[in-house]
């Protein structure tokens, strides 16, 4: 338990280091932001050696597991940023990244003793498979979004010519279009992988290809807005200022969605029953 | 201890304080320079760099006597400039020690350039320092100060924001490009007119190797001259072209004469239709060719010469700005240059010491050989003498070790009575 709040406060650090990057310019904070994540990473590996996931025969995943997990491959994509093509640009994807992370670290803190959980057949790796694709998807439209909400700063920034001392320190807008393009089309892919693999573990447990669960429900809501989303940016039907704000909006409409279904329905939430 | 150290002194002319009629005959050709570093050797003048540059003339030098050598040094100048002392001895100025260590850091990282934060001057002094270090003129003091002065730039040119935004508008232009396009070589861009600065511009941008130059202009010739000027591939058009080309380019430079709009806001708005990428827009013509509502559309960015020149004057205010820091920087280097060279003092005493052990080591060796080791073959007697070197060290090395210790301490009053004390008890 102490050992998550540590954690937290880590990510608490880290946040302020990754945007004291942009803000002060110093090369010493990106490098600490660098050197916190690590540690983040390393911590989080050792908290899910000891999270209790497996016990007699099956797996008891509780909420806490899901937060964990999304923190996780944030935390991983985070550090992608830094060693793959986009690390010229990581100071500023770092510090949009990293705080969002750390909303997400925050927010866990309420679920950690949470009695929701599901329980499924330690023989049932499909679950696991569908669990880690369809949190990626998630993981990665996260991604597109923050792409797109630095896309809206530089291009306000650009239009409101002031000094050029706040421009350089973002990534130019084809760095970010770039990106947004390549998070929603692997979100895309993760996710529909994600759902293909729910519905062959629904049928293979239950006969069924659907729960009609209302996470499930959530769940297809999702990944049709992510392939509207990708398919507006293949087919170049709008700049990208304006997809940049309709990613933004759907991506703030499913998390509150998402979030006010798990405080309203609090039984017969898709498998947390 | 002070007697030991030779010191550190400069002089030297800059566009501050000398015209350029002055300062030219100070730009010594190599023959002229060599011919002076070697009679400055003569002159007790220990370690010499020149610094030349269109904005400068330096001489950093060392001699244990400095007052006297820096009379030297501006006799040689007059002598090799072939200008009497009185007409350009007003306009040198003389700095020591601190004061000059200081000076070349500040001079390395920009901060007494005309335009600070100018990228050139740390070449340019690495140039003539390296000139220095092929002559022989530089030693251990120079060596040290001028690495010290190469890190303190890079400092401050990577721990500040001095030289990081441009100054001038036609590289503020280009650098806005990058901003939103990147790479320009995928883009295209297309020039309205010929003005001189939407020309420069184009250049700046042909430099950074944009893709495509599209040149649209009422007088074919005056497009066909731009053309060859920016030695690149140019389609040239009409400017009646101009409305089906807009959709293909991503940048547009405007500079024609004309009274009214080139390009209006539904011009604009109408080639976004055909297109999803962003449009860069720089009007650098008075009276304005684009209207300015065209602006107000999204993901279209539109500058004219003010916008561009607020930037600048922008800029230069965070330059300025950041010069406070980089004092800081320098004032932080200077103090651990002199740390490092303060404790140069202690290190004629280490050498006496270990001269005055070697030569004790040496001469009882030589006894020995000649009396009770006469009878061991040169190898086994190459053994003992290593034997003792190793003993010697060894013994020397934790006593050594307290002087350099003592040696970043030596203006204290504790310092230089130990040493004294030292000098005392091995009689030297």
């Amino acid at each position: 338990m102490i050992v998550i709040y540590i954690l937290v406060l880590l990510f608490i650090v880290a946040s302020v280091c990754s945007v004291l990057s942009i803000h002060k310019d110093m090369p010493l904070h990106e490098r600490t932001t660098k050197v916190l994540t690590s540690i983040i990473l390393l911590m989080l590996v050792v908290i899910g050696y000891f999270l209790p996931v497996y016990g007699a025969g099956v797996y008891k995943i509780h909420i806490f597991i899901f937060f964990y997990l999304t923190i996780l491959f944030l935390t991983l994509l985070t550090l992608y940023m830094a060693v793959s093509q986009w690390k010229n640009d990581y100071r500023s994807l770092s510090a949009i990244l990293i705080p969002l992370t750390t909303i997400i670290a925050i927010t866990s803190l309420f679920f950690i003793n949470s009695p929701r959980y599901m329980v499924i057949s330690a023989d049932n790796g499909i679950m696991v498979i569908h669990i880690v694709l369809a949190l990626l998807g998630e993981v990665l439209f996260f991604v597109a979004f923050a792409s797109s909400v630095l896309y809206i700063v530089v291009s306000w920034q650009l239009q409101k010519k002031t000094s050029m001392k706040f421009i350089n320190r973002f990534p130019s807008l084809t760095v970010l279009s770039r990106l947004t393009s390549f998070s929603l089309s692997r979100s895309f892919f993760f996710f529909t992988a994600g759902i293909i693999f729910g519905i062959i573990m629904l049928y293979q447990f239950y006969g069924n290809i659907s729960s009609g669960s209302p996470k499930e429900i959530l769940m297809y809501g999702a990944w049709g807005i992510i392939f509207i989303l990708w398919l507006i940016k293949r087919a170049h039907v709008t700049s990208n200022y304006y997809l940049s704000i309709i990613i933004i909006v759907s991506f703030l409409i499913l998390v509150i969605v998402f979030t006010a279904s798990n405080v309203v329905v609090t039984s017969g939430f898709h498998s947390f029953r | 201890m002070k007697e030991y150290l030779p010191q550190i002194g400069m002089v030297g002319m800059s566009h501050k304080t000398a015209p350029v009629e002055t300062r030219e005959c100070f730009a010594f050709d190599t023959g002229v320079l060599e011919a002076f570093v070697t009679t400055a050797k003569e002159n007790d003048i220990l370690e010499m760099v020149y610094i030349a540059t269109c904005n400068r003339m330096e001489l950093y030098f060392v001699s244990p006597h400095i007052e006297d050598a820096t009379q030297r040094v501006i006799h040689l100048l007059e002598q090799f400039a072939g200008l009497t002392r009185d007409r350009f001895e007003p306009v040198l100025y003389k700095k020591y020690h601190k004061e000059a260590v200081r000076h070349l850091l500040c001079v390395a990282s920009s901060l007494d350039s005309m335009v600070i934060g100018e990228n050139e001057i740390v070449g340019q002094v690495k140039d003539w320092y390296r000139w220095a270090t092929q002559h022989n003129t530089t030693g251990t003091i120079l060596n040290k100060l001028f690495h010290q002065a190469f890190r303190t730039a890079k400092r401050v040119r990577t721990e500040t924001e001095i030289a990081r935004n441009p100054l001038s508008i036609a590289f503020i232009a280009v650098e806005l490009a990058k901003k939103i396009f990147e790479d320009l070589s995928k883009h295209r861009v297309l020039l309205i007119g010929a003005g001189e600065m939407a020309e420069l511009i184009l250049k700046y941008l042909t430099k950074f190797k944009i893709g495509t130059v599209i040149l649209a202009n009422r007088s074919l010739h005056n497009a066909q001259r731009i053309a060859n000027e920016i030695n690149q591939d140019a389609t040239i058009i009409t400017l009646a072209e101009i409305i089906e080309t807009i959709p293909r380019v991503d940048i547009i430079i405007s500079s024609a004469g004309a009274h009214h709009y080139v390009l209006t806001k539904d011009m604009v708005q109408e080639a976004l239709k055909k297109r999803t990428q962003p449009l860069f827009l720089i009007d650098i013509a008075v009276p304005r060719n684009i209207d300015p509502a065209a602006g107000h559309i999204r993901d279209v960015f539109l500058y004219n010469i003010d916008d561009l020149k607020s930037i600048a004057d922008e800029n230069l205010k965070n330059r300025l700005n950041e010069t406070k820091l980089a004092y800081q920087m320098i004032e932080a280097d200077t103090e651990e240059f002199l740390h490092w060279y303060e404790s140069l003092q202690i290190v004629p005493l280490i050498a006496k010491i270990q001269k005055t052990f070697e030569t004790i080591r040496n001469d009882e060796l030589k006894k020995y050989r000649r009396r009770k080791l006469k009878h061991l073959e040169d190898k086994d007697f190459a053994i003992i003498e290593e034997l003792t070197r190793q003993i010697m060290t060894k013994t020397l090395h934790i006593p050594i070790s307290y002087l350099k210790e003592l040696g970043t301490h030596c203006h204290s009053k504790e310092a230089k009575e130990k040493a004294n004390l030292l000098k005392e008890i091995f009689k030297l």
